[in-house]
């Protein structure tokens, strides 16, 4: 009698959960794995979004992989932005975090100002980047013109449209600092009064400490960075259209333009299975990561 | 009771039915007319159609602007709600047509009694014919003339009188406004062949090129394209592509276009362009000509054409509403308003329109005009004939062998087509 | 110990220096943006730079909210906000409280999955989701923007939110339970208002997100009069003019909210970013 009570006892109460948990549950199954599932099948089929899909086994990815380099060419341009841009914003982040923690009293208002671009909408952003960017009347290159340089044509450039977009993104980097930071006020000073007792000097302690100490969160933000930078959409959509000479064709606004445009949502799908592929090695590394330094 | 219970409902009923008769049919009808003059023509047309109709059908009609309508539109067809009435492309209704979203406005045409061969443009007309239906109807077409700055022409010594007629002429005619900065870059050029609408094919064409076989083929790499290609990069390359798109990129297209700011001579513009010359400059002193052409002289016309959905719950209704916005009253009011050559050619050639130089002109071009041919298997094949023009431009590969892979990728875009259908 | 102060002037002189230098580099834009925005159309392509409009022109923001439907985009933006803010905050709370507080089979595992959903690459989602909604006949409608936050608000928010409900003690709902309140009650009276400051968090992240959404309003809404801010800007960007000085005008109004919610709570949503990234 008492072992049913308890069973009931605890039925009851996964029910509860379960019943809690249920929105989730829902969201889970049909805006993310459903729809995983339905891309892979998809891939393999045509479909206008009119007529019903038509099976068509890997005709999709035969053409992907031997007739279509407009594919490998937007897949070029996504690494291209994604490790820039990453590895610039990592870079640049941790220096100017680095900076602010030694800047005292002061470090709110610097703080304040690098993290104010983060909370600007994007889309207003890059209409007013678009006309930094011009390259006969735009600040950069007036300014560039000062030192006497010549500044290129950035976004009409098919070799310059893909920095101007990273430089752009830079803008965006106050996210990053702000994690740095707290990373740095996580780390012991008495590690630095013990090295720096040792004779050590502070560009040696940003090695031998701050670097070592701060390598999850670094880890954490190039990972996370990565991700996000493989879903550039909007900057090539309103800045550019993709151009010039398809140089900022991103996989994404491959994919939109496939799926909306040319309406060939089998073949945008086998694009967006590849894309999957591709970096679900990069998911698992970053879950890893997340894994060790988070407990849960 | 029970007699005034049953007569009761019968009333009941007897309202409903009412009610339901008297409500009339609703038309959605999306455009690309959001603002300005068109704008109000369009509304005004439909208002008339509205009242005419009292009580039958009524058109709502929706305007998006020009950059955000084509893919809304196609993204309301993926998804199945697009409006029963709708503009279009009218360089692709056979893509359309094919997919089985298009009614067929044959049987509506002969019942209204509406001869389309006297009533449209034959070439606008071509467009949407498939398969021995009519798929959509010609509202809007267009040509590409070649509009000349009287005044630059005057201060570099030329007869302003004596438009160029052959591309050698043009050169030379451009060569002598052309003027440079000190930074080397052009203060004012006489003519850029990447600027405004001057495209690839019409010099193809001009050429005396085709880009369809005697078979009926898709063909890129004929030698008279090759030939054209080269020819076309050596123009480009005299004047140097990166000084070209500098000035393209300092005189964005509308009011900071070249033209429009005395900075370029000659310009391929399409007909409409001079309605933005009369309300962005005013004084300029200008003349329109056809294109010059380097073998045979033509132009290249697209347009919008106007569609039914054949997911249409009223497809009466609307294909009496497309028959009557092409017709000609309204055609010729969004002629004379909007100045826009429509595809009704009863309202194009009213003698009050054709007392207009520019507009006889635009008139006598459609002559000379072609569409670019439609390719089933392959109809966005003019958009990758543009990227490798730009390939071959930045000297990432040679005419011949960028129109070979070209030639490749159609036939494998065609062989999938064949494939899957 | 004379030099060593002297060294380190020099070394503050240094670090003030980049970091002001840096600051002026992070601010030009902003500067630019409200400066176009005040300038007559003829100022604002100028060689050489035109650094302050002569004489300003305030009468550009009347006009660039006349130009396009403004206030409707607002209000629709603020909704849409709102409402998912209000959605995440219901459903990823609720999930929270039940992946934290709450015992059932199966639990931990879908805990994992919710984590490994943060790192999906949202590509492989865009058409079927798509597909779905427009087979709900969804299209055109808010209900696409919406019903996702209703969903649990995505894992992150879930996540932020599960872990801090673990550092809530237990006895305080032991406690409870004994009393008999029902698990939605413990859940509402007790760990809710202990969790104010992260369910803040996550409203400012979810309303900065949404605010900033282009790509949802843009694939799922095409009816103009339901648009939002971010994809009504677009309409400054005629067929064949751009007018900047009116398009700055309407994105300083549409960054301007966002600007002054930044000012108000700037510690709780910097901080709110600091931990997100250090996941704890």
């Amino acid at each position: 009698m008492p072992g049913k009570s308890i069973r009931s006892f605890w039925k009851r109460k996964s029910a509860i959960g379960y019943l809690f948990a249920a929105p989730w549950i829902i969201g889970l199954v049909c805006f993310i794995l459903g729809p995983i599932v339905a891309s892979f099948f998809l891939s393999f089929t045509t479909y206008d979004g009119i007529n019903p899909p038509k099976w068509i086994g890997f005709m999709n990815y035969k053409i992907l992989f031997t007739l279509d380099p407009s594919f490998l060419k937007a897949l070029g341009n996504t690494f291209y932005y994604m490790f820039g841009s990453v590895f610039l914003k990592v870079l640049l982040g941790l220096i100017l975090a680095v900076l602010l923690n030694n800047a005292g009293k002061f470090m709110g208002i610097f703080r304040t100002i690098f993290f104010l671009p983060v909370v600007l909408p994007a889309v207003p952003v890059m209409f007013l980047w678009m006309m930094l960017f011009n390259p006969t009347n735009g600040l950069i290159n007036q300014f560039l013109g000062i030192f006497g340089i010549n500044g290129p044509l950035w976004l009409n450039s098919p070799t310059w449209s893909k920095p101007a977009i990273i430089l752009m993104s830079l803008w965006g980097i106050g996210g990053i600092i702000v994690i740095f930071l707290a990373g740095l006020q996580g780390i012991p000073t008495e590690l630095y009064e013990a090295a720096e007792l040792d004779g050590a000097n502070k560009i040696q302690l940003f090695w031998k400490i701050t670097v070592p100490m701060l390598r999850p969160v670094i880890f954490f933000n190039v990972v996370t960075g990565l991700i996000g930078a493989s879903q550039v959409f909007a900057e090539a959509y309103i800045m550019t259209g993709g151009g010039p000479l398809e140089s900022t064709t991103f996989v994404n606004l491959m994919i939109y333009k496939l799926a909306f445009k040319d309406v060939q949502m089998g073949y945008a799908s086998a694009i967006s299975v590849v894309m999957f592929l591709i970096l679900v090695p990069l998911t698992i590394v970053l879950f890893r990561i997340y894994r060790r330094q988070a407990e849960f | 009771m029970k007699l005034a219970r049953s007569f009761l409902i019968a009333l009941f009923i007897l309202v409903l039915t009412t009610i339901s008769f008297a409500a009339p049919v609703v038309i959605k009808f999306w455009h690309v007319y959001d603002a300005g003059i068109a704008k109000q023509t369009i509304d005004q047309v439909v208002t008339d159609f509205n009242k005419s109709h009292e009580g039958k059908i009524r058109v709502e009609a929706l305007g998006i602007s020009f950059w955000d309508y084509w893919d809304k539109l196609r993204i309301s067809i993926a998804a199945g709600q697009e409006p029963d009435v709708f503009v279009n492309d009218l360089g692709d209704v056979i893509m359309r047509a094919s997919s089985g979203i298009l009614l067929d406005l044959a049987p509506y045409l002969k019942k209204a009694g509406t001869d389309v061969d006297k009533t449209f443009f034959k070439a606008p007309l071509d467009m949407c014919r498939w398969k021995g239906g009519i798929y959509a109807l010609p509202f809007e077409t267009d040509v590409r003339l070649l509009f000349y700055n009287k005044d630059l022409f005057v201060k570099a010594g030329l007869d302003p009188n004596r438009p160029p007629k052959t591309w050698n002429e043009l050169w030379q005619y451009a060569d002598k406004i052309t003027k440079k900065n000190a930074q080397g870059d052009y203060d004012v050029l006489g003519f850029n062949p990447l600027y405004a609408q001057s495209y690839f094919w019409m010099y193809v064409w001009g050429n005396g090129g085709d880009f369809i076989d005697e078979k009926g083929n898709l063909v890129v790499n004929s030698s008279i394209v090759v030939k054209s290609l080269t020819e076309w990069k050596q123009m480009v390359d005299r004047l140097g592509l990166d000084k070209l798109q500098k000035f393209n990129a300092t005189y964005p297209l509308g009011l900071n276009d070249a033209f429009i700011n005395g900075k370029l001579g000659m310009v391929i513009q399409n007909n409409t362009f001079f309605s933005q010359l009369r309300d962005y400059a005013p004084n300029l002193n200008y003349g329109v000509v056809q294109i010059p052409y380097p073998v045979k002289p033509v132009s290249w016309s697209n347009g919008f054409s106007i569609e039914a959905s054949s997911r249409s719950r009223n497809k009466d209704a609307a294909a009496e509403f497309i028959i009557y916005l092409t017709s000609k009253t309204p055609s010729y009011l969004f002629a004379k308003n909007v100045s826009s050559l429509v595809g009704n050619r009863e309202a194009a050639m009213s003698p009050d329109l054709m007392s207009n130089e520019l507009w006889k002109l635009s008139v006598q071009t459609l002559d000379i005009s072609r569409f670019r041919p439609f390719v089933l298997e392959y109809p966005l094949w003019y958009e990758d004939l543009q990227k490798t023009v730009e390939t071959v431009l930045y000297g990432k590969s040679t005419p011949q062998k960028a129109l070979d892979d070209l030639q490749k990728m159609i036939e494998t875009q065609i062989q999938k087509y064949r494939l899957t259908h | 110990m004379r030099s060593q102060k002297k060294m380190r002037l020099i070394r503050e002189i240094i670090l003030y220096s980049v970091l002001t230098l840096f600051s002026v580099i992070f601010l030009v834009p902003l500067f630019w943006m409200i400066s176009t925005s005040l300038k007559p159309e003829s100022q604002v392509m100028t060689v050489p730079v035109q650094w302050l409009p002569k004489p300003p022109q305030w009468r550009n923001y009347i006009d660039a909210v006349k130009a396009f439907p403004f206030f409707r985009y607002f209000w629709n933006t603020s909704f849409l906000a709102i409402l998912n803010v209000v959605g995440t905050l219901f459903s990823a709370s609720l999930v929270a409280y039940s992946f934290s507080k709450l015992r059932w089979k199966g639990r931990n595992q879908l805990f994992y999955i919710t984590i490994a959903t943060m790192f999906i690459p949202s590509q492989v989602l865009i058409i079927p989701t798509y597909l779905i909604f427009s087979k709900l006949g969804w299209i055109n409608t808010y209900l696409p923007l919406v019903v996702p936050a209703f969903c649990g608000g995505g894992a992150f928010n879930i996540f932020l939110l599960r872990q801090f409900f673990v550092s809530i003690p237990d006895e305080l709902l032991e406690a409870a339970r004994i009393d008999g309140a029902s698990e939605f009650r413990i859940y509402s009276q007790i760990v809710l208002p202990l969790s104010k400051p992260v369910l803040f968090t996550v409203s400012i992240f979810t309303l900065l997100f949404s605010w900033n959404d282009f790509f949802g309003p843009l694939l799922y809404l095409h009816d103009p009069s339901k648009w939002t801010l971010a994809v009504g800007l677009r309409s400054f960007q005629q067929q064949y003019t751009t007018t900047w000085n009116l398009l700055m005008a309407a994105s300083t109004l549409t960054a301007l909210p966002l600007i002054i919610i930044y000012f108000i709570f700037q510690k709780s949503i910097t901080s709110g970013f600091a931990l997100s990234g250090s996941g704890k």
